[in-house]
């Protein structure tokens, strides 16, 4: 006799029950799948913005730099930074050409106007660098424009209504300089931008490099130099590269780290990503709890048939057999169908992003306000193997036990 | 005659400096109240001007910034920069408001927040700092902890706590050298008891009957392996000044 077409039979023979069946299945796995999903999106949102906003995947700074970070310092910058970006972005391109090397200056600063003075952040780069990186200039409001690389400046929404100003009106920013004199620059507004996220709508603006060195008289330099690579997986390689260019420069005073050696926020992401885990975790066991449940309860319902199959002659193991293949089957089934709909829908809001613009006005991290959930190959394989595993080990217990009765003892306790 | 508060490198630096400049008196017999009167009656010029020089160090980089300094009365201060690299920058106080004029863009702006709490010019004190008056009695209770003796001279060793929240520094302990009444040595703490800045009195000059700080050296006990000297020349006090100077418009001409 053979097994699997056996088993097929059962089941569209008592169609409601492996219905039920598989609707455990599929349920739990549709619900880990879409967790999963959200999770994924959430932290790669984080991980991609503090990536291509804060540090880059691998950073480039003063060793000074790092040991006073937190309060930006301008006194620890990279003297003739040009000339060392263009040498790592010729070494990098050529191994990933999607990579973006940016050099940076981020200080704070106090800006007037005739309403006042408000304290602030300056974020300073290549303008048309940034508009891949910082990519402000997707956010500028209608009236507006992006900044040319002189003499303009793009300001937050909220900043600027606290200062009173408007497009076309001129921004003074006076800070403290490299040198510890005070700088003064007046810069023109050719926009201002709506991220929804307040500590950037109230707290920031972006001006160019050549203004920002010619307001802290840093000649040629940077604060620090960034480079964005295409993924994740050549971190460690490249920033061997990054180092060994570094070096032949022939300082000791620059510092060459990945973006998880930097500061406490990759911490919080690792963090982050244990606590995901063991959520996930805990779905999942919910998950195969409600599967488990339903599938003891089907098998126990058919304690009689094993009992009859016992005493028609059928083996011990033929029995199990068909009922791990029956479970197997079912398992295999609902995991199928829950993997498929719940990666179309995490697709479908991959498309189309979860606005979450509201409940992320008062987050200080770089955060998208829209959170596009993702899928892996991973997440696709664990749907389908979790399903399939436990309705199969759940199958096969109750089973074993039944089948280790007295046939006319499992007929009658049925 | 009014109070001079504004009085050294910034003129009014502050009380991390001012309260040096004393004239040689008897000390014996007096309490902790008296001296603090004896080193602030010490104060008492009605104008000062001076060119000065601060070599500003930090770590194996050495900066110097040169200026020139009027002050009248207590509120009245105003700073002409004359280094190449900050040439032309003025500084105005007027009470507790602080205007600097730059002149790469020709405009005014007036200085708050945070940037008030940094250091003035990249030295070891802020501008905070100088916004501070320097009426000592009037601002700390003092008690006398003893005598010690500093740099081969015998100083009074006053500590002096806050009498209200407004004043920057909350405690701060002087040396007050027992003969020329000048303060040799000068530590500023915050309400934690945490040490702050240091100020050290490293010569002087004698003008009429008074000794005058003309090298101070300041620094901040956060930062490391920093620390500013400031030195005074072509000092004048109680000179007769243009009211005009100390105003808006003056820091624009």
């Amino acid at each position: 006799m053979k097994i699997l077409p056996f088993a097929a039979r059962n089941l569209l023979r008592n169609k409601r029950r492996s219905a039920l069946a598989m609707a455990s299945v599929f349920l739990s796995i549709l619900m880990v799948i879409v967790l999963q999903g959200f999770t994924n999106g959430f932290l790669d949102s984080m991980v991609r913005n503090y990536i291509k906003n804060e540090t880059g995947h691998i950073n480039i700074a003063m060793a000074g730099y790092r040991e006073r970070v937190r309060f930006m310092p301008v006194d620890e910058y990279i003297e003739n930074s040009p000339a060392l970006a263009e040498s790592i972005r010729e070494a990098v391109k050529a191994k990933d050409p999607g990579a973006i090397v940016a050099e940076r200056i981020r200080f704070g600063v106090l800006l007037s106007s005739e309403s006042g003075t408000k304290e602030a952040m300056a974020i300073a780069g290549d303008p048309e660098v940034e508009r891949k990186l910082l990519m402000l200039d997707t956010r500028i409001l209608p009236g507006g424009g992006y900044m040319s690389p002189v003499g303009e400046t793009i300001v937050g929404e909220t900043l600027a209504d606290d200062l009173g100003l408007k497009v076309g009106d001129t921004l003074k920013v006076v800070t403290q300089k490299a040198d510890g004199g005070l700088g003064f620059r007046k810069l023109r507004i050719s926009g201002l931008f709506k991220t929804s996220v307040n500590s950037l709508d109230g707290m920031v603006f972006q001006m160019s490099l050549q203004d920002a060195r010619i307001l802290l008289g840093m000649e040629n330099g940077a604060q620090q130099i960034s480079v964005t690579l295409s993924g994740m997986r050549e971190v460690a390689t490249m920033t061997k590269l990054v180092q060994g260019i570094v070096d032949a420069r022939g300082t000791g005073a620059l510092s060459v780290l990945p973006w998880t050696s930097i500061g406490e926020y990759p911490k919080m992401i690792q963090l982050m990503n244990v606590v995901y885990y063991w959520v996930f975790l805990i779905v999942a066991l919910l998950g195969s709890f409600i599967i488990a449940n339903v599938m003891t309860m089907v098998i126990l319902e058919r304690k009689r048939e094993i009992g009859i199959l016992m005493s028609m002659g059928m083996p011990k193991r033929k029995i199990l057999s068909l009922f791990l293949a029956e479970g197997t089957m079912l398992g295999l089934a609902g995991s199928l169908a829950g993997t498929a709909i719940g990666v179309g829908l995490i697709l479908i809001l991959a498309r189309k992003g979860f606005d979450m613009t509201s409940a992320m006005a008062g987050f200080s991290w770089p955060l998208d306000n829209v959170i596009y959930p993702s899928v892996t190959p991973g997440t696709v394989f664990m749907g389908i193997v979790m399903g399939t595993v436990v309705s199969a080990a759940i199958s096969y217990l109750p089973s074993r036990r039944a089948a280790r009765m007295a046939p006319v003892d499992a007929i009658r306790s049925a | 005659m009014r109070r001079l508060v504004f009085m050294n490198v910034f003129v009014a630096a502050g009380l991390l400096f001012c309260a040096a400049i004393a004239g040689a008196q008897g000390a014996q017999g007096l309490d902790a109240s008296a001296i603090l009167a004896k080193v602030d009656a010490n104060q008492v010029y009605s104008t000062i001007y001076y060119e000065g020089k601060m070599e500003i160090t930090s770590g194996s980089k050495t900066k110097v910034k040169t200026m020139r300094a009027w002050s009248a009365g207590s509120g009245k201060a105003f700073i002409e920069f004359t280094n190449p690299e900050d040439k032309g920058v003025r500084m105005l106080k007027l009470e507790k408001n602080l205007w600097m004029y730059f002149p790469s863009e020709r405009d005014t702006v007036k200085i708050s927040g945070a940037l008030l709490r940094q250091g003035m010019m990249g030295s070891d004190f802020s501008y905070e700092d100088a916004m501070e008056p320097d009426d000592l009695k009037n601002l700390y209770s003092a008690e006398l902890m003893g005598k010690e003796i500093l740099d081969g001279r015998e100083c009074f060793v006053l500590q002096l706590v806050a009498k209200n929240k407004e004043v920057a520094y909350a405690k701060r302990k002087l040396w007050v050298d027992a003969e020329r009444f000048i303060v040799a040595r000068s530590e500023l703490y915050a309400k934690s008891g945490m040490l702050l800045k240091i100020s050290k009195t490293l010569d002087y000059t004698k003008v009429g009957s008074r000794y005058f700080p003309s090298i101070v050296e300041f620094s901040d006990a956060l930062k490391k392996n920093s620390k500013t000297v400031m030195s005074m020349t072509s000092l004048a006090l109680d000179v007769p000044m243009d009211e005009g100077r100390f105003s808006l418009q003056a820091l624009t001409k």
